[in-house]
């Protein structure tokens, strides 16, 4: 779920689920709705335009569900914190469950936080 | 009382009602009327019934009635039959006309006119000379022009179709008299028996036969000479659509029968291709343009001409084994078309009856401006999901058992040495597969757009139920639809007799074995009511499952997922005419739709749009080609004649128009006696399916195992879909907002469907317990089952990208179809039965079967269909998840946890018994053929290792693919059907 990043931590979120680093041996697998999903990696800080899209997208995801906030600004803005689009970190609109620092994050970083959910 | 007495108080309690219906004030005519035409339905169904049981018809002489020729009446068993059926149309129509009266059907003129239309309709399968058959089929064109005209004050439509339906109508019914003044110029008298006895040359038999195709096909609405159907039967109120298209155009199709076979007592091969060929056009012309109808009753009127392209491919295949000598072929595809009738009278009118009731509720029959009904009209909607499943063929209702009896006459008809019946048989093959299958499309579309999602109009939102009486005839067409398809075994003796009352050379003729169907002579076995039991206890079984394994059972009812925007509304969905654009461009050049864009730009600037207006009709090719050049032509010799300007012009197609803003044999297994083979063998049909569920779970794995390692990863472990679905199990169930109970159900039955099909198909063992019911076709449309719903269910929540889904998904389905149903029947040809254990026993017998070209051309075509039908690369991506590219993923994108881990399960497991069936066609080797369980443990081993092989050649295969354009993928499937065509014919020539 991309909030309001500047897609670096998109990119880094591909490269995770890459032949380099293969998130899916862990058992992590990226997936086409909410519905499916057992966890939300959001990206960015949540914009004011995409508040109400975060929260409509959490509510579509069935329990039990995780919220992983991925990258600096997802954590406490970054550097964008204090804008006039911002609506806050993502810790501010949703409850976070797991953060990953880091502004893009490592790949590694990510692989991490996605084998604690999966326990692999 | 002689039945005889009651085939004329009948008659006459039917002009009563009529008189009533004429005379009595407002508030009763229409109940009396009704209840007076119930009671002739019953007095004259009570005489059918007699003469049927009996099979001794009921001849009547009456000089009074009729000056010069007087009346003649001969109820043989051939019209009784068509008498039942009219009876089972005309009580639900007439009840439903109940609660319709008041929008049109409580006139003066149009009481007295239905209740004497039933009773003429009656009447006409009961006349005996061609004075009394001609007087009462005018009066029947000419009552039900009545009825089409009852709105005519109002509507310019019903004037036209009125017109057009009074000059085809006229026209058929004087090429009718032509044909019959022939053979009765060379007849003594004019009795149907008289004429049967005449001797004509073989040019004016011809002749004869050729003037009553047309003059009954006109009536039947064989194209071309439909084009009166998609008019007459929209503008008439729906009991009459009703009337008319489930009994009146079953009588076009008596008449063919009674020239063709009664009185010409059969004819050359070459008069029953014509008949094929007309019945095959038609199939194919009237489901191509139902696929494509955004108004609903024009949609069930296309339909009809497709259900009696059907029945006219059942009756030229009848025509052409009887005239090659093989009578029990010709009994085999009679009894299939008469079955083929009958269903289509039931589920028809059903259908027409319920369109009827939605235009009463919703105000409109536009599907484009519908929506929602199955939660605002539950018990209506119901029904019409009853009924257009069982017209989309789905075990286990009527349609489907219609299907089997065409489908198995065709194939033990294919390769029997005639040069024409070699090359016919694939072809019909073909288009009834490809009539199936837009007849998914159609009515998956009437259904999930008409009843499903979020209505789309004002009129669809504030739609109630409809009185008791409109749903109570519904609901009673809609139990003959169960019946006949549950236990056909109940009309079977009847149609039997019918048939050999249309072939007297046919002797002895009996299919029905207690519940169970058999085809004497030849191999083919089904068990409608084994089967419907195994479907109701597998669904039984699977919600059980669900409700067992799953840790919240209870659904958290949710908003629709629409990606996150905040507001969602109707006009996101998918419509009728988006739904059918992919069937429309496949076949673009014979629909030929007329599209037109027009952008009003902002008064300020042109770089800002106002609004965009799409328009887009699909008009009739074969009006548009061969009438209105023949109409354009008599309008200028008329007004050449008269000197004065033709004052109307052609009447413009009904156009759709949307202003858009911003947003765009033999039993097998019979042998098993002993209480303990039995309980083995059922506990091998318990292996087989759990076997398959497993392995398909694994075999999902492991393909993505072998994909990883391809392109230089890990992958997943093999283990992983397993894991995913035990985790599904645990979470939490979601039901989006405007879903209906479609939603919950289309998972379970998707499971249950490939469940009963695995538990019956040879996979580890030859026999598994319920393996006499194994036949392939039945296989085919138990998976159509399920993935017809999961298509329903992609509508259910109302979303956009669901419908897209639904849409793809079906088209994709209707286009394999061809392919799959002629690769079975090439499949089949070596063992002349499409039973699969016969099949794979033939194999074992015969080795050297399995290199024969027709079973290497058969299953490169299966291969393809495989792919298709499991939604894998070229055809669909399954680790897509771009919405736009996405096929069946779209369908699915709102079921979560144990919804979800059935929808994975389902597909697994389809797959998974796809791929085994073709390796057991290929290579049967390791199957167990004797009951022991070291047999199966071998069985299981190497089915296992045989998938495994398959699997990892496919995975390996979808690395160096890329997915197909969706506009690409017709070629593939046309590749496909081509090579199961070569298979059909190099099987028919070198064997």
């Amino acid at each position: 779920m991309d909030a309001g990043s500047c897609n670096g931590c998109e990119l880094e979120i591909v490269s995770a689920f890459g032949p380099v680093y293969d998130a899916e041996r862990f058992g992590a697998r990226l997936v086409a709705s909410p519905r499916h999903a057992d966890g939300l990696l959001v990206t960015g800080p949540v914009t004011r335009n995409m508040s109400v899209p975060l929260v409509k997208t959490l509510e579509a995801t069935p329990h039990p569900r995780v919220v992983i906030a991925v990258g600096d600004c997802a954590r406490d803005c970054g550097a964008f914190r204090g804008g006039y689009g911002v609506a806050g970190a993502v810790g501010d609109i949703v409850d976070v469950d797991i953060s990953i620092p880091g502004c893009p994050p490592d790949p590694t970083a990510i692989i991490d936080a996605l084998r604690g959910v999966t326990r692999r | 009382m002689t039945p005889g007495s009651l085939v004329v108080i009948g008659a006459a309690v039917g002009l009563g009602a009529g008189l009533c219906g004429g005379m009595l004030p407002r508030s009763s005519r229409v109940i009396t009327a009704s209840v007076l035409v119930w009671t002739s339905c019953v007095l004259e169904s009570i005489a059918a019934i007699h003469v049927l049981a009996s099979g001794h018809p009921i001849a009547l002489h009456s000089s009074e009635l009729l000056p010069i020729t007087g009346v003649d009446l001969l109820l043989t068993p051939l019209g009784a039959l068509f008498v039942l059926l009219v009876t089972m149309v005309a009580v639900p129509a007439t009840l439903h006309g109940i609660g319709y009266a008041h929008h049109g059907l409580d006139s003066r003129m149009a009481a007295a006119a239905l209740p004497i239309f039933v009773t003429v309709l009656l009447l006409v399968p009961a006349a005996g000379s061609v004075a009394t058959f001609m007087v009462l089929w005018e009066l029947m064109a000419l009552l039900s022009l009545s009825l089409v005209l009852v709105d005519h004050a109002r509507r310019e439509e019903a004037r036209s179709a009125g017109t057009w339906y009074a000059v085809l109508t006229h026209a058929g019914a004087s090429v009718i008299l032509i044909a019959f003044l022939v053979v009765a110029a060379h007849a003594d008298g004019q009795s149907f028996a008289a004429l049967h006895a005449a001797h004509l040359s073989a040019g004016l038999r011809s002749l004869v036969f050729l003037l009553a195709l047309v003059g009954f096909g006109s009536k039947a609405g064989m194209v071309p000479l439909h084009v009166w159907l998609p008019k007459a039967h929209p503008e008439a109120p729906s009991p009459v659509s009703a009337l008319m298209s489930g009994a009146m155009v079953a009588l076009g199709v008596y008449g063919i029968i009674l020239v063709g076979d009664v009185v010409l007592g059969g004819g050359p091969v070459w008069w029953w291709l014509v008949v094929l060929a007309f019945g095959a056009t038609s199939a194919l012309f009237g489901s191509l343009h139902a696929a494509s109808s955004a108004d609903l009753k024009r949609l069930l009127a296309y339909s009809t001409t497709d259900n009696i392209g059907l029945v006219l491919l059942a009756l030229g295949a009848s025509g052409l084994f009887d005239a090659t000598r093989h009578l029990q072929l010709a009994a085999l595809a009679m009894v299939a078309a008469l079955v083929l009738l009958l269903n289509h009278a039931a589920f028809k009118a059903a259908l027409f009856l319920s369109a009827g009731s939605v235009q009463v509720a919703a105000g409109t029959r536009d599907l484009d401006q519908l929506g929602g009904l199955l939660r605002r009209m539950p018990q209506t909607g119901a029904m019409f999901f009853v009924a257009a499943a069982a017209i989309c063929a789905l075990p286990p209702l009527n349609g489907f058992v219609g299907e089997w009896l065409l489908f198995q006459s065709l194939l033990h008809g294919a390769g029997l040495g005639s040069t024409a019946g070699d090359i016919a048989i694939p072809l019909a093959v073909a288009a009834l597969a490809l009539t199936a299958g837009l007849t998914v499309v159609a009515f998956v579309k009437a259904a999930g757009i008409g009843f499903l999602g979020r209505p789309r109009s004002d009129g669809a939102e504030a739609a109630v139920e409809v009185p008791v009486t409109m749903r109570l005839a519904v609901g009673a067409l809609v139990a003959a639809c169960v019946v006949l398809g549950v236990v056909p075994t109940v009309i079977l003796p009847a149609v039997e007799r019918a048939t050999r009352s249309a072939l007297p050379s046919v002797t002895a003729l009996s299919l029905s074995h207690g519940l169970r169907l058999q085809l004497a002579g030849l191999q083919g076995v089904l068990e409608p009511t084994a089967l419907a039991v195994a479907l109701v206890a597998a669904v039984a079984a699977v919600t059980a499952l669900r409700r067992v394994l799953a840790r919240r059972p209870v659904p958290r009812v949710a908003e629709a997922w629409g990606c996150g925007r905040e507001l969602q509304t109707a006009r996101m969905q998918y419509t009728a005419t988006s739904f059918a654009e992919p069937v429309q461009r496949v076949f673009i050049d014979v629909l030929r739709p007329v599209q037109d864009v027009d952008v009003t730009h902002a008064a300020e600037s042109r770089y800002f749009v106002d609004a965009v207006t799409y328009r887009s009709s699909v008009d009739d090719g074969i009006e548009r080609a061969l009438y209105r050049p023949v109409i354009r032509v008599v309008r200028r010799w008329g007004s050449r004649g008269t000197q004065t300007p033709a004052r109307q012009r052609a009447s413009i197609p009904r156009i759709w128009a949307r202003r858009a803003r911003t947003h765009p044999d033999r039993p097998v297994g019979g042998e098993m006696t002993a209480s303990t083979h039995v309980v083995w063998s059922a506990s091998t049909s318990v292996l087989q399916v759990v076997a398959v569920a497993l392995g398909g779970l694994l075999l999902i794995g492991f393909m993505r195992k072998v994909r990883a390692r391809l392109e230089g990863r890990m992958g997943p472990p093999i283990l992983q879909p397993l894991l995913d679905v035990r985790k599904l199990l645990r979470k939490e169930r979601l039901r989006p907002d405007q879903a209906t109970w479609i939603f919950p159900l289309a998972p379970v039955v998707l499971v249950a469907t490939v469940a009963v099909a695995a538990g019956i198909a040879p996979l580890i063992t030859l026999r598994p317990a319920l393996g006499t019911g194994a036949d392939l076709f039945v296989l085919v449309y138990l998976l159509l089952t399920g993935s017809t719903l999961l298509a329903l269910a992609g509508m259910d929540a109302g979303t956009a990208f669901g419908g897209m889904g639904s849409s793809r998904a079906v088209t994709i389905g209707a286009l394999a179809e061809p392919a799959m149903l002629v690769t079975i029947l090439a499949l089949s040809m070596s063992a002349r039965s499409s039973n699969l254990p016969e099949i794979v026993h033939t194999t074992l017998a015969a080795p050297g079967t399995v290199a024969s070209p027709a079973r290497l051309f058969a299953l490169a075509s299966l291969l393809v269909v495989i792919v298709a039908e499991s939604g894998r690369l070229p055809v669909d991506n399954p680790s897509t998840h771009l919405e736009l590219t996405m096929i069946h993923e779209a369908m699915i994108l709102e079921y979560a946890g144990p919804d979800l881990a059935l929808v994975t399960v389902g597909e697994a497991m389809r797959m998974a018994l796809l791929l085994c069936v073709f390796v057991n066609l290929l290579a049967p080797w390791g199957i167990a053929t004797t009951m022991t369980p070291l047999g199966a443990l071998f069985g299981l081993a190497s089915l296992a290792a045989k998938v495994a092989v398959l699997g990892a050649v496919m995975a390996v295969a979808e690395v160096f693919m890329a997915k197909l354009r969706l506009f690409r993928l017709p070629e593939l499937l046309a590749g496909a059907f081509v090579l199961a065509l070569l298979g059909v014919v190099s099987g028919t020539v070198l064997s």
